[in-house]
């Protein structure tokens, strides 16, 4: 046998031998379709390479490109998979430091939330690399303030530097025009990534931005842009794979600096996308220069239509007591926010929870809710949707404005769909945000908007997932039937839903909807109300609309709450106890 | 002594039928728990309960179809009492024309119903 067919025979044999020892049941009937499209191309190259004959460059070339992007879709799922689960075990950790630890058990779950944050960071770079491999990152061309841009970013950077002894400087040809036509975001993404990438890697010196135009149409501008830091450099070696996947320079960086490996190659890929060039040289142990080439059109439109920023100097007065209440998960942008409106005479409640948050809009007058868009356990969408389903009104019409780094909120009616009244571009300066809020604050009978789509999670006085004291009353004190109603519960709840599991793998409306019915009652007894609305849309679902998909959903949604109402009935069940 | 009423409780939601049959024994009744259609025919063919209260939605055997037997096929007057589930309006007025005697609805409250069921028996 030839060497080459040889190889390719101990590669088939390889697959197999992995298919042998792979358990098929836990495949989706999704992925075993895909499987099965990917084999049978396979097969059907192999035949036209040899006996069709007709096989040309570029059709290999397109079925090169949809593995790979069929690649990625898996990877694209698999994280989500992965996240779901993740973020159960970042919500468990977060009610275990509520409870009372001692002082090496508070180590031990603080150890256990820092590591699962940075699993998640890496499962969202990870998403973010198979959404680009598979092309499902859009790029926009809309006009922007490029100067204030590369302002945004070099404030947030220095932000991150102030524990440092780092210098940062930002060099910039002022007769680059003013407003560019392209994608802002993936330039910011870009910039702060290799900024970013600097900063991590620098222990002091100093990190240095420049930008100068290269190159200059009647319509169009090309920029360069060097991030130049004195770090700690990049061996011959390691520069040569330096943007490719999952490589780091050395083999100790990742034990040093942690990362997926990813953050380069996420960088190329979008500079390629933009039709740019970027290269990197470097010196070990002196620094490293990340050079990159990008075009941009000039824009038509001299007076600037994108919104400019007028200083608020001496307007911050204005916001003195202002009552801001602020979701952010952040650590580093929770203490920033905080510390800034502070300064201006804010009252600041920092969140990340929603428990907290709709407590705190409760017992307080909160004039603004400043709404970071992705936190981890649950996003800011959902927040507001809860926060407009209130039944209170004053609670209902709160001003909130969206924290994002995504562009597309630019859409007024994806705003208004989510019920969000005004959103700030991260990053962004103080000056956006007091004008903001300013704007913001006089908003009286906002009424929400009516298309909002709104769960019928009601926010009521007293509110908590689960409620015992009732089921407790009924009990008449009996510990012994309180604790084995609570084991039916439970028991109950696996039912439920191991059997939608197979009812939405079968497609079975019947199963799901007498699956719903048989747990109804025991979530009204345990007062979880969440849960009984999502088994009720369930229910509505699987009876008249049938609709497979928004039952999924709700069951999503139905397993991330149960795990926390799961823990929450534990705590109630001791405190009862206790008492 | 006057001897303890014997109270049919036909319910599959275990969790349910745990908690009132609890509260149902601690008020003074008999309680006899069935699961299902098949077992709460069985039982009625050896005994009579002096009230019964019967969830609607059940296996092999609706609280519907119990009341139709009940009434039709035993001829019997004993006391129904009929739990529903909210939204489940239709079924509570077939429930009545069948001639159940009452209805409570779902997440049902034990005191409500110890005092719903006494409420029957006394009547009679």
């Amino acid at each position: 046998m030839p060497t080459k067919s040889r190889n390719l025979f101990s590669q088939l044999s390889d697959i197999e031998e992995q298919l042998n020892n792979f358990s098929f049941e836990e495949l989706t009937s999704e992925e075993a379709s895909e499987l099965k499209m990917t084999f049978q191309s396979f097969k059907n190259n192999l035949e036209n390479k040899f006996f069709g004959g007709k096989s040309n460059k570029a059709e290999s070339q397109a079925t090169k490109k949809s593995e790979s992007s069929d690649e990625a879709n898996l990877i694209a799922k698999v994280s989500h998979e992965i996240r779901t689960p993740l973020n159960g075990i970042i919500g468990f950790t977060d009610l275990l430091k509520e409870s009372s630890l001692t002082k090496k058990q508070t180590d031990h779950v603080d150890a256990i939330q820092s590591a699962s944050q940075t699993l998640m960071q890496i499962i969202n770079e990870l998403l973010e690399y198979s959404k680009l491999s598979a092309g499902l990152n859009e790029l926009t061309s809309i006009e922007f303030n490029f100067h204030k841009l590369v302002n945004d970013v070099s404030y947030l950077c220095k932000t991150l530097i102030v524990d440092k002894s780092i210098d940062f400087e930002v060099r910039m040809d002022s007769a680059i025009p003013k407003i560019l036509v392209g994608d802002p975001s993936k330039l910011s993404q870009i910039l702060l990534n290799l900024i970013g990438n600097s900063i991590k890697f620098v222990e002091r010196g100093s990190i240095k931005l420049t930008i100068i135009q290269v190159g200059l149409s009647s319509n169009d501008v090309q920029l360069e842009f060097d991030v130049t830091d004195t770090g700690i450099g990049i061996s011959k070696d390691g520069l040569e794979n330096i943007f490719e996947s999952f490589k780091q320079a050395e083999t100790d960086t990742y034990s040093k600096y942690g990362g997926t490996g990813l953050g380069l190659s996420i960088v190329k890929q979008i500079v390629e996308k933009l039709n740019g060039e970027i290269d990197v040289v470097s010196t070990l142990g002196v620094g490293s220069t990340f050079r990159f080439t990008l075009p941009y059109q000039k824009s038509n439109n001299n007076t600037a239509i994108v919104e400019e920023v007028t200083p608020y100097k001496g307007q911050e007065e204005l916001l003195e007591g202002m009552r801001v209440l602020v979701f952010e998960d952040n650590h580093l942008n929770q203490r920033l926010i905080k510390h800034r409106l502070e300064n201006w005479k804010c009252e600041v409640f920092l969140t990340d929870k929603a428990i907290y948050g709709l407590n705190v809009l409760k017992n307080h007058k909160i004039d603004v809710v400043l709404m970071d868009l992705r936190m981890p356990v649950m996003d800011g969408f959902e927040i507001t949707k809860q926060i407009r389903s209130s039944k209170d009104d004053r609670i209902k019409n709160v001003p909130i404005i969206a924290l994002t780094a995504d562009f597309s909120i630019h859409d007024q009616k994806k705003c208004d769909a989510h019920g969000i009244n005004d959103f700030i571009l991260k990053p962004y300066s103080p000056d956006e945000l007091i004008h903001k809020l300013l704007a913001n604050k006089e908003i009286e009978n906002f009424q929400s908007p009516s298309n909002i789509v709104t769960t019928n999670t009601q926010v009521e006085e007293g509110d908590s997932i689960v409620d015992l004291d009732i089921v407790y009353e009924d009990c008449m004190g009996e510990m012994d039937l309180l604790e084995e109603l609570v084991g039916l519960f439970k028991e109950n709840a696996l039912e439920f839903i191991g059997k939608v599991k197979i009812g939405i793998k079968n497609e079975d409306f019947v199963a799901i909807k007498f699956a719903a019915h048989k747990i109804k009652t025991g979530l009204k007894m345990m007062k979880t109300r969440a849960l009984s609305d999502f088994v009720e849309n369930i229910h509505k679902n699987s009876e008249t609309i049938k609709n497979m998909v928004e039952i999924e959903n709700l069951f999503n949604c139905f397993i991330k709450e149960y795990s926390l109402v799961e823990l929450a009935i534990d705590v109630e069940v001791e405190k009862l106890k206790r008492k | 002594m006057q001897e303890k009423k014997r109270l049919l409780l036909a319910d599959d939601d275990e969790l349910l039928a745990s908690l009132i049959s609890f509260r149902l024994e601690k008020g003074g009744y008999e309680v006899c728990l069935k699961r299902d259609g098949k077992e709460v025919k069985e039982y009625l063919s050896q005994n009579i309960p002096d009230i019964i209260v019967t969830d609607i939605m059940m296996p092999y055997f609706s609280g519907i179809e119990l009341i139709d037997f009940v009434r039709n096929q035993l001829k019997s007057n004993i006391p129904i009492i009929v739990i529903s589930s909210a939204g489940n309006e239709e079924n509570v007025l077939s429930a009545f024309e069948l001639g159940a005697n009452d209805f409570i609805s779902k997440p049902v409250s034990p005191s409500e119903l110890l005092v719903r069921v006494a409420r029957e028996l006394n009547k009679t």
